[in-house]
């Protein structure tokens, strides 16, 4: 059985690139899927817009937002996840380069499970996607299995 | 002799206002434009780092110059970073929430000293610490604070010399006078008017990996509790510096962020 995919949501493309090479280093199998703003991420999640026809029923095993995205604020595109029944209950976890405790209390508030600084150091990265991987991956499947 | 002309007076209040309202829009101007520059200044880093690091893995495809090349690029990355995370701690203190409650100053230089210790074991060293030296204010700002004037005192002992430092204070009606003493290289206090403000160094040639804003960083903590630094020294022969902190701190506004 293939593996649900992670939707990231971000508009830099270094980010992006980063992103997947901490993934295969980090041992993450799953596919990455990524959008590069608020509203295509939407779309895709429920398989309108340029993803009209895409199956809405096969949700992400994790979503990874940006903050700083353009067209709808990383906040503004969780509040909608949370808004909608079938996306309500995504496991989200922000990516900011922000460490400022105000934009870590206003992401909780929006309703993200966690919350990632992204790290100057690739190695650190590397760290942080096999922590992740644990927490929000791996656990999920045994759940599941 | 005291004037009490009421229409002096209520003329030097309102420009005293006035200065007040400008101050405060100049540092809420320097606050945005630092915690801006610290923020954004992340991602683009965080590229050239990144890449760099994933290029230096499979540095043995270059030639030597390349190669001397990328390890030029990755060291001035690596300062890059450190300076935007001193800035940030610059920032930091200058915004964060305060919480007032009895501090062990002692305690926390044992725990600054220890932690100077781990990071070079090599070092020989000698740190006393008086005990019971307590004063009133935030407990994780005032350890930054002992963290940044120990880690000077550390900085600039004299090459080679075991490393020698002494932290005692007074008790006075008005607060804790605590003093932070070093027999290390000094400087001339002529040429440090300025020092205590960002980005001011002494020993930028000895010590390049230095930003100048620890003792900012120091200074800015004790001015929240509304108290002062003052540093004396003698090139050749050591520093003192002597940290201010009221008995009841009357804590000075925070630098203001949008």
């Amino acid at each position: 059985m293939s593996l649900a995919p992670v939707l990231l949501i971000e508009d830099n493309l270094d980010d992006v690139e980063l992103t997947r090479l901490a993934f295969v280093e980090a041992g993450i199998s799953h596919p990455l899927v990524v959008a590069n703003d608020g509203a295509i991420a939407l779309d895709w999640l429920h398989g309108r817009g340029v993803h009209a026809g895409r199956d809405a029923t096969q949700l992400p095993a994790l979503v990874l937002l940006d903050l700083n995205l353009p067209k709808l604020d990383g906040r503004e595109v969780m509040q909608a996840i949370r808004a909608n029944p079938a996306t309500r209950h995504l496991p989200v976890v922000a990516l900011s380069s922000s460490g400022e405790p105000f934009d870590i209390d206003t992401s909780f508030a929006s309703g993200v499970d966690s919350y990632l600084q992204k790290p100057v150091e690739f190695e650190r990265f590397i760290e942080e996607m096999k922590r992740l991987r644990a927490q929000w991956l791996d656990a999920r499947r045994s759940d599941q299995a | 002799m005291a004037n009490n002309d009421p229409i002096q007076v209520a003329e030097l209040q309102a420009r005293i206002a006035a200065l007040e309202a400008e101050l405060a829009a100049v540092r809420r101007t320097q606050s945005v434009f630092a915690l801006g520059l610290a923020h954004d200044m992340r991602t683009p880093l965080r590229a050239v780092e990144s890449f760099s690091y994933l290029l230096e893995q499979r540095s043995d495809t270059l030639d030597a110059q390349s190669r001397d090349h990328l390890h030029r690029i990755r060291e001035a990355s690596a300062r890059m970073a450190r300076l935007l995370a001193r800035m940030q701690s610059w920032m930091h203190v200058g915004t964060v929430p305060m919480a007032h409650g009895e501090v062990d100053l002692s305690l926390l230089a044992d725990w600054c000293a220890g932690e100077l210790r781990d990071a070079s074991p090599e070092r020989e060293a000698m740190i006393d610490i008086a005990p019971a030296l307590r004063a009133h204010g935030d407990e994780r700002l005032l350890k930054t604070a002992l963290q940044e004037l120990l880690h000077n005192a550390w900085t600039y002992a004299r090459p080679g010399a075991p490393i020698s430092i002494h932290v005692d204070g007074d008790r006075t009606p008005d607060g804790l006078h605590l003093r932070i003493r070093d027999d290390g290289i000094g400087f001339d206090t002529t040429q440090a008017t300025k020092l205590g403000e960002p980005f001011q160094r002494l020993h930028a040639n000895d010590y390049p990996d230095g930003c100048g804003l620890g003792l900012a960083i120091a200074r800015a903590v004790a001015e929240r509790h509304g108290g002062r630094l003052r540093l004396v020294s003698t090139a050749g022969q050591g520093t003192v510096a002597h940290l201010f902190l009221p008995a009841h701190a009357t804590p000075a506004p925070v630098m203001e962020t949008t």
